[in-house]
């Protein structure tokens, strides 16, 4: 639980968390170098100086890191690990589902553990998933169009490949479906960050929610108009969340423009950890406030109501987690392997 | 035989005029242009960008821009651009190299040119200024009615003018993309035609371009250690 300077209470989900391994000894090749790099300068431009990592602990950190920077540092009652196969780029991965199960392992009621399909894996990545549900419980699944495979530059959600996992998903109970654009897809003469697929998909398969990560950045402007015609369309705030801080009137534009699109019932709040750590971000978030002249111009609220519904309450509503009755509700609390999170 | 000298105030000119094909924004005024040396009839640029995992189309847009900028003037034999520092490095500079195209650089994973990508951002920057423009004049005490009643002919009114004197750079440049898109140029057409979804949807269409334009200079100070403005 998050408190406020006034003693409110506010249930944290942070809907986009990672653990990965982007050691040297991981990167498969300067492109796994690049990717880590990129995430690198994007964690020194936004961080807070005092909160900027050393370069080596970013590459690969603990999983006691993780839980303290999360839950006890952090305020975040539920974390939601998404993970990024990149298996071009990373030897063994960069941040893959049994990776991510480790932890999920270590603190089993504070992480939600999603898992991944690619569409090209054809039928054994369909009995992969079976699989996963079985072993895992998957509720959801994080999907990463541009990703490479051998020479093929990502997929489309539209796929007739894509679209047999999403019916997979349909018949498994997964039910919610983030996805992730990238800057590479075939064919490469196209926009690469085109989220029209998602608009089919979301058409064609209204049981499942798809969770648009990063709000369709830098695609904002496709992204609210798909997601005021499709109600399944969920906004994920990772990466324009730690903006509140270090460039607040962008954010505050960017977060006008999906309260006025979308509304506030179908935003989550991200940290994309370990990118950014979710305490200053939740710090400078319940201190902000929307300036007047764009409340004027938009017409939209950002309140505590809609705070708390940004913060946990959507999410809670997409993942079954029961928010209302506090703290409490929330099973081992105390029960972190090492003992580094404490009910406080 | 004696050889035209570059003039190198015409090659910063020159320069000046290619945009990121996404932002619409000079790319010398981004900070993407990390060096530009003239030596007799040889241009050398070189172009660096916010991150490693930039889109190859953009990148490979504006190398061929800056190519297409630099190439007619006066005494230039040669312009050579070299891309840095991206994933794309080595296939885009082979290809602008040997000056070949954007399927030059990536066979077969290409379905035709750039022009369409071109022509999509060509748009979203007209509609942007169309948003900042339709402020001005709201600010301006323009109402609804009256800044859609206005024709291409009043773009050079005195009166409008006045109006959007905060705002002529925006004002030229929409003209500029009006041309370049090819739109009707009858001076009775409308000067801001209306679009689906109005002025909201021209409004987060600004918005977004504010924010990556901001994060895209935001990360290039970050990549290449340059101190904020």
């Amino acid at each position: 639980m998050y408190r406020t300077a006034e003693g409110e209470e506010i249930f944290v989900v942070d809907g986009h968390v990672h653990f990965w391994d982007a050691s040297p000894a991981n990167q498969a090749n300067r492109y796994g170098k690049g990717f880590i790099d990129c995430f690198y300068d994007y964690h020194r431009n936004l961080s807070p100086a005092e909160r900027i990592w050393p370069r080596e602990k970013f590459l690969e950190y603990d999983a006691e890191t993780m839980a303290r920077d999360l839950f006890a540092e952090g305020c975040v009652d539920v974390a939601i690990l998404q993970p990024t196969r990149l298996r071009d780029f990373f030897v063994r991965g960069f941040n893959t589902v049994e990776r991510n199960a480790v932890i999920k392992e270590l603190y089993p009621d504070r992480f939600i553990l999603n898992g991944s399909f690619d569409p090209r894996d054809g039928e054994a990545g369909l009995e992969a998933l079976e699989a996963a549900k079985e072993r895992y419980g998957i509720r959801g699944v994080k999907l990463y169009t541009a990703e490479w495979r051998g020479s093929s530059r990502g997929y489309k959600l539209t796929d007739a490949w894509a679209y047999r996992y999403l019916e997979k998903c349909r018949e498994l109970g997964i039910r919610n479906i983030h996805v992730h654009k990238g800057p590479t897809i075939w064919p490469l003469d196209r926009d690469a960050f085109d989220v029209a697929d998602v608009d089919h998909a979301a058409s064609d398969f209204p049981e499942l929610n798809f969770i648009v990560e990063h709000v369709g950045l830098p695609r904002l402007e496709d992204f609210c108009w798909i997601a005021t015609q499709e109600p399944n369309v969920y906004g994920g705030l990772a990466v324009a969340m730690p903006f509140v801080r270090a460039r607040p009137l962008y954010f505050a534009r960017v977060m006008a423009e999906l309260l006025f699109w979308l509304g506030p019932d179908r935003l989550l709040f991200a940290s994309d950890y370990a990118i950014w750590e979710p305490r200053w971000i939740l710090d400078a978030f319940m201190a902000f406030q929307l300036p007047e002249a764009i409340v004027e111009e938009t017409g939209v609220t950002l309140d505590l109501a809609v705070k708390r519904k940004i913060l946990g309450q959507n999410a809670a509503r997409l993942y079954d987690l029961d928010f209302a009755a506090g703290r409490s509700a929330l099973p081992g609390r105390r029960r972190g392997a090492d003992g580094a999170e404490g009910e406080a | 035989m004696t050889r035209a000298t570059v003039d190198a105030e015409a090659v910063r000119r020159a320069l000046a005029t290619v945009r990121d094909p996404e932002l619409d924004e000079p790319l010398v005024e981004l900070g993407f242009i990390q060096e530009a040396a003239v030596e007799d009839g040889r241009i050398r640029i070189r172009l660096r960008l916010p991150t490693f995992w930039c889109a190859p189309n953009f990148a490979f847009l504006m190398a061929s821009d800056v190519v297409g900028a630099l190439r007619p003037l006066p005494g230039v034999e040669r312009v050579e651009v070299e891309l840095v520092d991206h994933a794309f490095s080595e296939e885009i500079n082979r290809a602008l190299a040997a000056g070949g195209g954007f399927d030059a650089a990536f066979p077969g994973e290409t379905e035709g040119s750039l022009e369409e990508l071109r022509r999509l951002f060509l748009r979203k920057a007209l509609l942007r200024r169309r948003g900042a423009l339709l402020r001005a004049l709201a600010a301006a005490g323009f109402d609804e009615q009256e800044a859609a009643s206005l024709r291409l002919a009043d773009a050079s009114d005195p009166a409008l003018l006045h109006a959007l004197a905060g705002a002529r750079g925006e004002l030229a440049r929409y003209l500029e993309l009006r041309a370049r898109l090819g739109l009707p140029d009858d001076p009775a057409q409308p000067l801001f035609p209306a679009v689906e979804g109005g002025p909201s949807r021209l409004r987060v269409l600004e918005s977004s371009l504010a924010f990556n334009t901001e994060w895209c200079a935001a990360l290039l100070r970050t990549r290449y250690g340059v101190p904020h403005a």
